[in-house]
């Protein structure tokens, strides 16, 4: 028994609801795809696709808790006020070991961690890309472009899950054995800033639901491994 | 007087300090209840094995232990008590001074040591 095992029995305690893949990021994941499928395929495959994604995703969210349930039992986290532990996170930093050990439950935790995406976003929005422009002084908003509308919306799904991602990874405690998210973070988090110009083809709706959908299916299974190999490989010491 | 780093060792709290207990202990202090398969996985032990160590946890007020019902099966939920809550803290504290006297103890003796010549 090292302070590493003992460590990771915490961490895994502690995040044990999050690290049950099949049970949120991957549904949400094929449901993106199963939307993506919808937006971009033609002829028969746009029947069949969407709805046998849509119809796992249905099942896994069915099943999955009672999968998680008699594999691995039951836990139940601190509960506190969300209010109080976000305070408290942005007072240090996320540093870890400077957090309380209670958590907040996992919905509103995404609430949160959703309400400061999008917040973040509109912030980088309005500083870098500000919907007007000034013309001999005068300030004139630009609209009724529907690409450049498109566009912007677009980059916002890229921020939007890449900050989900990157968020995800603070709360996490910035694990060395989740480098996933903060991997996907950045990917999604450059697509949606530098996109139209390093990946012009990635500003479109149906790649950036691919793009999306599949990372969080992707987390999702890293999730689930992770849980199995730590819950399921386990030995008498 | 300070302890020396055996004294220190020699006072930890025997009903924690065992690899199976620690083990359990640390697991609840990261959440508010865990069943029993929830700790038998993360510990890696029999039942037998948990079943034992949860006995003595429970017998010495660390933890508290609730039985219950679901689908016709018994669930045993197992959460630390307050008293649990702060003994597996001050643990936690001593083995932090215990690793700091432990080095400082080594750099002492260090000194001790005549150089040859």
């Amino acid at each position: 028994m090292e302070i590493q095992d003992l460590d990771r029995i915490r961490f895994v305690t502690r995040h044990f609801r999050e690290l049950q893949g099949f049970r949120r990021l991957v549904p949400v994941g094929l449901m993106t795809l199963s939307v993506a499928a919808l937006a971009s395929l033609t002829g028969w495959p746009r029947m069949i696709l969407p709805a046998a994604l849509f119809a796992g995703a249905c099942l896994l969210l069915l099943g999955a808790g009672r999968y998680y349930r008699s594999t691995f039992g039951e836990t139940e986290g601190v509960q506190t006020e969300p209010i109080a532990e976000l305070s408290s996170l942005l007072l240090t930093a996320g540093w870890p070991t400077q957090r309380p050990q209670p958590v907040i439950p996992v919905g509103p935790r995404f609430l949160i961690l959703g309400g400061l995406a999008c917040a973040v976003f509109i912030l980088f929005q309005l500083l870098f890309w500000p919907p007007w422009v000034t013309i001999d002084s005068e300030v004139v908003f630009w609209s009724g472009d529907p690409a450049m509308t498109r566009a912007m919306l677009i980059r916002m799904i890229y921020g939007l899950c890449g900050l989900f991602f990157l968020g995800t990874s603070w709360l996490r405690e910035q694990r060395l054995s989740q480098p996933y998210l903060l991997g996907i973070g950045l990917l999604l988090s450059g697509l949606a800033t530098l996109g139209p110009w390093l990946a012009p083809a990635s500003i479109a709706f149906g790649v950036a639901l691919l793009v999306c959908g599949s990372s969080l299916v992707l987390a999702g299974l890293l999730d689930h491994w992770q849980l199995v190999r730590v819950l399921g490989t386990r030995e008498e010491e | 007087m300070n302890a020396t780093p055996f004294e220190q060792i020699a006072n930890l709290d025997r009903r924690v300090h065992d690899p199976a207990r620690l083990s359990i202990l640390t697991a609840l202090s990261a959440c508010e209840r865990a069943d029993f398969l929830f700790l038998q996985r993360i510990t890696g032990l029999t039942k037998g094995n948990l079943s034992s160590h949860l006995s003595k946890l429970e017998e010495t007020g660390l933890v508290e232990t609730e039985k219950r019902f679901v689908n016709k099966k018994t669930q045993t939920l197992v959460r630390l008590s307050d008293d649990g809550r702060g003994t597996i803290e001050s643990y936690w504290k001593e083995m932090e001074e215990l690793r700091r006297s432990a080095a400082g103890w080594r750099l002492q003796r260090t000194e001790l040591v005549p150089t040859p010549g």
